[in-house]
């Protein structure tokens, strides 16, 4: 990890360990969900911007982590933070699975049988409404019984995202990920070098289901709720949102992404009224039509020095 | 029993294959992901619906109005928005396209919840009989819908066969760079081609709106379905896409009643998935 | 014909060619000549319109046409068979034909073109519903140049036409473009590394290296000249 990096993670935690006290409550709720989109996102970051795999099903897995661990919780009691880790074991072995599936197919091909695979979850998910609880979702514990349950629950976002923000960063600048950049970059020349690519590839997607399975679990157990809205195409079109906005590829990209679409979007809804979603479509549509390079190209507009320094922060 | 799922089967396959075919050009001749192609279609028809109801149209101006509208929206799209991709050198074009059309997609069905407001809206019927074919009662809208379908297509599939344009729109798909140097216009031809294939989709929206009612969400099952077809019919292949959208909606219909009503809807990602992994030429692609 | 003055032209960010200057007269046949990544290539898709120069002025028949699109220089009557191919795979051989004649001016010499195609390369009027990827390495060299002179151009460039072709075939092409420049009368540009064979049909010839004109005249002058003697031929 680089010294920018864990002094971004350590302002992390610090500001999360405040914001409870000073900001209203509701606010412990929304920047729940900045984790889990954080984690989500941090997730697809390591099989798209690191791997190169144009997964477009990755929001079957926060599915898979979050129900494994509401039905384990409901059926054998298992307490939910062991059901974190069963939701993200769960969703890494579907991974190692889907991923040695989409060793067949490059590109456009595997942006469709991933997307098809998420369908097919989702549909299994609707129909077998008798165990999964269908449409209306599947009730799941708290971390915690009592007044403080919600609490905890942000806590536990909070040092799950850190986590796995630091674990990110540490394969960023490992050997493992390089490997994952050269598969990425230029397969049949990492080949060459002797790199093994097919391993390298279901790795990181393994990996990045991983976290995707736990960020579904850690959901499931925040809102008590697990629904099959958490793997539809909307979702999946907000991750690819979050991630290209913050920065394909890079560190911070999931986590100033997801700032950026749950906490500012959260901050703007309120003078928007019914429009919120149309706003945010236009201008969605406005900015990348004008602005193409993100953020990068509004800092760049607003201070080419502050460009520098972002660029350096992001690690280009 | 059978015959008659069968020929509802060929009926809904026959939309399917329209809104399929209009992705493949799309993809051909653009190369990009459109996550905004089913709005074209609720879009389609919701014009057809206000051209007969509000404007008092009969329906075959209405549905050709739908069209002529789509095909508007869809070039107008191209030029504002999609553009950037041909005519500067975007790093990313995938991206810049996904992302593009998927703000799209949230966009028109937001304007649509403002507009036509969250209710279900149907127009008055195409043909108010229902018609009897081998024996099978379908309703005169349906009947309707697969006729117009099946010509579309057909008549898209002649016109990029014998067209200047069409093999233009081909060559595009083959070789970018080819086709510059031999005079095609891609700047051109991405803002016609964008439009026809939306206009294709509004077509499909128009001619099921008294079959399926209109609410602004209906985008988003036959997006999938195009997507379904484009895959198991071969990545650009009109032909393919027609059998491929027949296809699927006959294993549809006969899966729906035989096994699982539940399950109709992972029937066609199961068998894109499976052309996909181990036929990705599909249906009649050579490799 | 085809003036250059001055041409500057960048290529990912490097300079490719350095203030080039050259003329070429009507019915001309000029070879550019030079080793690998001297520029020929940048050039020809610069005069094409693949390529923006950075600076400079190209004028084709009195009219500039630096910086504009590919397909507006297609329709003036400039035809460029580039070193890739740039075929349509999934096409057929006639149907790859037609697609040169796709400007609107050519449209009506198309029956015309393509008998003198087939006069030129039998072999491609027998393979004509074949599709383009079917064919061999010769073989689609030859449809290039058949697609290139469907559009009756005035001036037919060539970006290396015998690059890995065997010896027969390249000098079937040869001779063919010698008798696309005597019979149709069309100036021909020619890129080519195999020296000795390109001055040899040629009138003239420029030697490219760096980016830069190193060297211009006669074919049959440069084919005595010591420089290209020692650097190119190896006598």
């Amino acid at each position: 990890m680089k010294r920018n990096e864990i002094i971004v993670a350590v302002i992390m935690i610090v500001a999360g360990l405040i914001a409870p006290w000073v900001l209203p409550s509701v606010w412990t709720t929304i920047v729940s969900i900045f984790c889990y989109y954080a984690i989500l996102t941090i997730g697809w970051n390591i099989i798209f911007g690191y791997t190169g795999l144009f997964s477009y099903g990755h929001v079957a897995f926060p599915a898979i982590g979050g129900y494994t661990s509401a039905l384990l919780a409901e059926h054998i009691g298992l307490p939910p933070l062991l059901g974190l880790l069963a939701g993200g074991l769960a969703a890494g072995l579907m991974g190692v699975l889907i991923g040695l599936l989409i060793l067949r197919v490059r590109g456009f091909y595997l942006c469709l049988v991933t997307w098809a695979f998420a369908e097919v979850v989702n549909v299994v998910i609707k129909a077998e409404h008798e165990i999964t609880g269908g449409t209306g979702g599947f009730l799941a514990p708290s971390y915690v019984s009592g007044p403080n349950a919600e609490l905890v629950g942000y806590f536990i976002g909070l040092g799950l995202m850190t986590l796995a923000f630091v674990v990110s960063a540490i394969l960023y600048h490992s050997r493992w990920g390089l490997y994952l950049f050269a598969v990425r970059d230029d397969i049949d020349a990492a080949e060459s070098m002797g790199v093994k690519t097919r391993f390298w590839k279901v790795f990181g997607f393994t990996a990045g289901c991983a976290w995707a399975g736990v960020a579904g679990a850690f959901y499931a157990h925040y809102f008590n709720l697990v629904d099959p809205s958490i793997g539809g195409l909307d979702e999946m079109g907000k991750v690819c949102l979050i991630v290209i906005i913050g920065g394909l590829g890079t560190v911070y990209g999931p986590i100033l992404g997801s700032f950026f679409v749950v906490i500012v979007a959260e901050l703007l809804r309120g003078w928007m009224g019914g429009y919120s979603l149309l706003i945010f479509a236009t201008i969605m549509i406005l900015a990348v039509r004008f602005v193409r390079g993100g953020f990068m190209e509004i800092i760049q507009v607003v201070s080419p020095h502050l460009k520098n320094k972002y660029l350096a922060l992001i690690g280009k | 029993m059978l015959l008659e799922l069968i020929i509802r089967g060929i009926t809904i396959g026959l939309v399917y294959a329209l809104m399929g075919v209009g992705l493949a050009l799309l993809n051909g001749v653009m190369r990009i992901i459109n996550f905004a192609h089913g709005e074209f279609y609720m879009i389609g028809g919701y014009m057809a619906y206000y051209s007969m109801a509000v404007a008092g149209l009969p329906f075959y101006l209405a549905v050709p109005s739908a069209i002529a509208i789509t095909f508007i929206l869809g070039a107008v799209v191209e030029k504002l928005l999609l553009s950037p991709i041909h005519t500067q050198e975007i790093e990313k074009p995938m991206d810049y396209a996904l992302i593009m059309t998927f703000a799209l997609l949230l966009f028109f069905r937001q304007l649509a919840i403002k507009i036509f407001g969250p209710f279900r809206h149907k127009p008055p019927d195409y043909i108010p009989f229902d018609v009897h074919i081998l024996g099978v009662k379908i309703t005169g809208n349906e009947m309707l819908a697969g006729i117009v379908s099946l010509l579309l297509v057909l008549g898209l599939a002649l016109f990029i066969k014998k067209s200047w344009r069409g093999r233009g729109w081909r060559a595009t798909t083959l070789s970018r760079k080819g086709a510059k140097i031999n005079g095609v216009d891609i700047g051109k031809e991405s803002w016609i081609s964008c439009g026809v294939a939306c206009a294709l989709a509004g077509a499909a929206g128009a001619l099921v709106a008294p079959i399926f009612t209109l609410s602004p969400t209906i985008g988003g099952s036959p997006l999938v379905k195009s997507y379904e077809v484009m895959a198991i019919g071969g990545l650009g292949s009109i032909a393919g896409a027609l059998v491929a959208g027949l296809m699927l909606g006959v294993t549809e219909t006969l899966g729906a009643f035989y096994i699982s009503s539940a399950y109709k809807d992972a029937i066609g990602f199961l068998m894109m998935a499976f052309f996909l992994l181990f036929r990705p030429q599909g249906l009649f692609g050579q490799k | 014909m085809l003036n250059i003055e001055n041409l500057n032209v960048f290529y990912d960010g490097l300079q490719a060619l350095y203030s080039l200057t050259l003329e070429i007269q009507e019915e001309e046949f000029v070879c550019i000549l030079g080793p690998n990544g001297a520029g020929k290539s940048t050039l020809l898709q610069t005069i094409a319109g693949m390529l923006v120069p950075g600076q400079g002025t190209i004028t084709f028949k009195n009219r500039p046409i630096h910086g504009l699109a590919a397909h507006k220089v297609a329709s003036l009557g400039l035809a460029l068979v580039p070193e890739e191919g740039w075929l349509f795979g999934q096409m057929s051989v006639q149907e790859n034909l037609l697609m040169g004649a796709y400007p609107k001016t050519a449209r009506s010499t198309i029956k015309r073109q393509m008998d003198f195609v087939f006069d030129l390369f039998p072999i491609l009027e027998e393979r004509k519903k074949q599709q383009e990827e079917t064919l061999s390495g010769g073989e689609r060299q030859m449809l290039a140049v058949g697609r290139g002179l469907m559009s009756n151009p005035e001036m037919l460039m060539l970006d290396e036409p015998s690059l890995g072709l065997a010896p027969l075939v390249v000098k079937d092409i040869l001779s063919a473009l010698v008798r696309i420049n005597q019979e149709e009368k069309t100036t021909i540009v020619l890129t080519e590394q195999n020296i000795f064979h390109a001055l040899k049909i040629s009138q003239r010839g420029y030697l490219l290296e760096n980016g830069k004109i190193a060297m211009q005249g006669d074919s049959k002058v440069l084919l005595g000249n010591e420089h290209i003697k020692k650097n190119y031929l190896g006598i």
